[in-house]
């Protein structure tokens, strides 16, 4: 066998596989993560509402309430490395410098944070608690577009990939079935690239506004993906016999 | 311009006889000062010459470099052919299994539980 065969193939496979294995593990942390910061602010929710419940000093309600906020922005930072996770695994566009605008809400977080922290009484708190709602509606935006971006991105690929996989079995089998799958994937892609193509130019809003109608057509496509992958099972099988 | 260049031989040739051992350099120096212009001739050939070798050979370098790459697709290409039918099926196959499409999960964002912030007030 080829030297290149022999050793870079298996090692390019081992690495395939550790890098997988690194990504979703990564992705279950921040999960994980997650998780936990949203029962800490729960926590410091029901323990504010006691404090309100008690009469408690005004001092008392402040420092408990800053608590909320804080916990609160732990959780938004932590939601947002999930998707920022998702987001730096997706290539841009071609001229597009970067997508969406989920890096500059790390830095208006930051300021967030600062006002929180700086706020004397109840009444500045209540007002920061106002920002960090609409800061919080903004975030859940911006990675609801990420998520849009990086399904559209994986269907794309496995277009891609799974094209690549039948032009490689095209090159030592002759089927009927093989040509099917070929024809039914190249038919199915072309019509992918158009939707693809018309999705990159929506704006945001725009494509989170028709994000349903994206889930139900991404479904469509990996659906078809899945069975092209199955016929070209079939006929890798066939031709193992 | 002769005249002048004749006096300085002239120099030479007198320092020459009564130079002393430890004193030639210094007069062959001056000699060579006189009767030659700043632009030293063999110096200037010298680095030329370096400076068109090491030329050539970033262009030999090159040159080389592009037919190992045109080598190494057509050696890539013969990988393929190379191959026998088991082990191209065991390719195309490990290729399938990595391209999975089930990693396309529609429901992620929705099945995220979002932080309650809306319905809270203190």
């Amino acid at each position: 066998m080829n030297v290149k065969v022999k050793y870079i193939l298996p090692l390019a496979i081992v690495i395939f596989f550790i890098s997988v294995v690194g990504v979703n593990a990564q992705m279950e942390n921040l999960r994980a993560d997650y998780d936990s910061k949203l029962a800490t602010y729960d926590q410091a929710k029901t323990d504010y509402l006691k404090l309100k419940n008690l009469s408690s000093t005004d001092s008392q309600r402040v420092e408990g309430a800053r608590k909320v906020l804080v916990t609160s922005l732990d959780s938004v930072n932590a939601y947002m490395n999930m998707f920022k996770s998702k987001l730096d695994s997706i290539k841009p566009a071609e001229g597009e410098g970067s997508i969406g605008n989920l890096s500059d809400k790390y830095i208006q977080l930051t300021g967030l944070d600062r006002k929180i922290q700086d706020a004397k009484s109840l009444d500045d708190l209540k007002k920061c608690l106002t920002d960090t709602k609409t800061f919080w509606q903004e975030v859940v935006d911006s990675c609801k577009y990420v998520q849009s971006r990086y399904m559209l991105f994986q269907t794309n690929e496995a277009y891609l990939k799974l094209n690549q996989v039948a032009t490689e079995l095209d090159s030592f089998v002759d089927s009927e079935e093989l040509k099917n799958a070929k024809n039914s994937l190249t038919s199915s892609n072309t019509e992918f690239t158009n939707y693809y193509s018309q999705m990159l130019k929506k704006s945001q809003s725009d494509m989170n506004s028709s994000y349903a109608d994206l889930q139900s057509n991404v479904t469509k496509y990996s659906k078809v993906l899945g069975d092209t992958e199955a016929s070209l099972a079939k006929v890798i099988q066939k031709a193992s016999e | 311009m002769q005249n002048n260049e004749n006096i300085k031989t002239e120099d030479f040739i007198n320092a020459y006889r009564s130079f002393d051992r430890s004193n030639k350099g210094e007069v062959l120096s001056y000699y060579s000062k006189c009767n030659h212009s700043t632009l030293n001739v063999p110096a200037i050939f010298v680095v030329l010459s370096s400076v068109i070798f090491l030329l050539g050979g970033v262009v030999m370098f090159t040159i080389n470099q592009n037919s190992d790459d045109v080598a190494l697709v057509k050696n890539d290409t013969n990988i393929a052919s190379s191959m026998s039918k088991d082990e191209r099926v065991q390719s195309v196959r490990s290729n399938l299994e990595k391209y999975s499409s089930t990693n396309i999960k529609t429901n992620d964002f929705d099945n995220t539980p979002k932080i309650d912030l809306a319905s809270f007030e203190f």
